[in-house]
């Protein structure tokens, strides 16, 4: 049977990862092989994101030579690399604001040592970074034109949603 | 009459749109299916749909069923390109037409939405999301609260489906 057109698979903690993380934006082709079915599991070390005709593919990474934060940023920057209709809708890459202003806050949390349980690219233009915070569920969201959300989810599901202007970014987690 | 077009992409002629027009009928529980990566849990929908001005949707009146929405309509069937291994999320018509929508920030701002069949050359069925700001349609990007609002309460709502393992449908 033909598989998907495309399709996308972001970056999930699973909390207990022996060190390997599956990642990152997969996106498959019809009737093209993936990375890893080109070249098996490869080191992030000799790997590059901006590989020309495979614009991020599925693959795993090695803990050894990478931070988590580091493999988290080039995850959320190999989203620039998607194709136009990675939805199969209208979804576009997410624009190099969007992947700045997502930085600014790993970087807050990277200092603070809160690892995102979730970064993924939304099919409303956005980067989607989520983590815990003192019991509160925090989802980001980074849009391409440089607007940001900040969503706080209580434990009943209410959303307290902040938006945040590009020159706070990076200043508040 | 089958449009050889279509056709040639795989889709069936019960879903050609043959010069039919519009139907702007819409019952408050009739279902609107998007389909999204199946890869994608439950817990993430939120990543599947956006509630922004001339998103797509299949309406459920001219479908014969939700899994119509797995059918690519841009590509030849030869190119593998149905969407084997998605799912499709459903809502009604009503869970968006049917209430009126505010930002805290803005209350004086009353947004409603509104369905509009827009049949695609293969895709009868084809609609897309209008939205109002008191009254007067919204042609730039609808506001990123809002759709995050909205999005929210369609997810949680009980109203709503997620349907996997569906088959395409042959002709």
């Amino acid at each position: 049977m033909p598989e998907p057109k495309f399709g996308v698979q972001p970056y999930e903690s699973s909390g207990t990862s022996p060190g390997m993380v599956q990642m990152i934006s997969s996106v498959f082709f019809p009737n093209r092989r993936t990375l890893n079915e080109l070249a098996g599991p490869r080191s992030l070390s000799n790997f590059h994101l901006d590989e020309p005709h495979v614009p991020a593919a599925a693959v795993q990474f090695s803990f050894d030579s990478v931070s988590r934060f580091e493999l988290l940023r080039r995850q959320i920057k190999s989203f620039a690399n998607l194709p136009q209709g990675w939805d199969s809708y209208r979804a576009r890459p997410l624009s190099a604001e969007a992947i700045t202003n997502a930085f600014a806050v790993l970087e807050q949390m990277e200092e603070c040592g809160i690892v995102p349980s979730r970064v993924a690219p939304t099919c409303d233009n956005s980067i989607l970074l989520r983590y815990s915070q003192f019991g509160t569920r925090v989802e980001w969201e980074f849009f391409s034109d440089g607007e940001s959300l900040r969503v706080a989810i209580n434990d009943s599901g209410e959303e307290n949603i902040l938006e945040v202007p590009s020159s706070r970014i990076g200043r508040i987690i | 009459m089958a449009d050889q077009v279509c056709l040639d992409r795989g889709i069936p002629t019960c879903l050609h749109t043959e010069g039919r027009s519009a139907d702007q009928a819409f019952e408050a529980s009739e279902r609107l299916f998007r389909r999204f990566n199946g890869t994608i849990s439950d817990e993430n929908l939120s990543e599947i749909i956006s509630f922004d001005v001339g998103e797509s949707t299949n309406r459920e009146k001219y479908s014969l069923s939700a899994a119509d929405a797995l059918f690519n309509t841009r590509a030849d069937k030869n190119e593998g390109a149905h969407y084997h291994g998605w799912a499709v999320f459903a809502f009604t018509v009503g869970q968006l037409e049917g209430r009126t929508w505010l930002c805290d920030d803005k209350p004086s701002e009353i947004y409603t939405f509104k369905i509009e069949h827009k049949p695609e050359r293969c895709m009868y069925p084809h609609s897309q999301i209008l939205a109002f700001v008191n009254g007067q349609p919204v042609t730039t990007g609808l506001r990123k609260a809002l759709r995050r609002k909205v999005r929210s309460a369609i997810i949680a709502s009980t109203q709503k489906q997620i349907l996997r393992g569906l088959i395409v449908p042959s002709e």
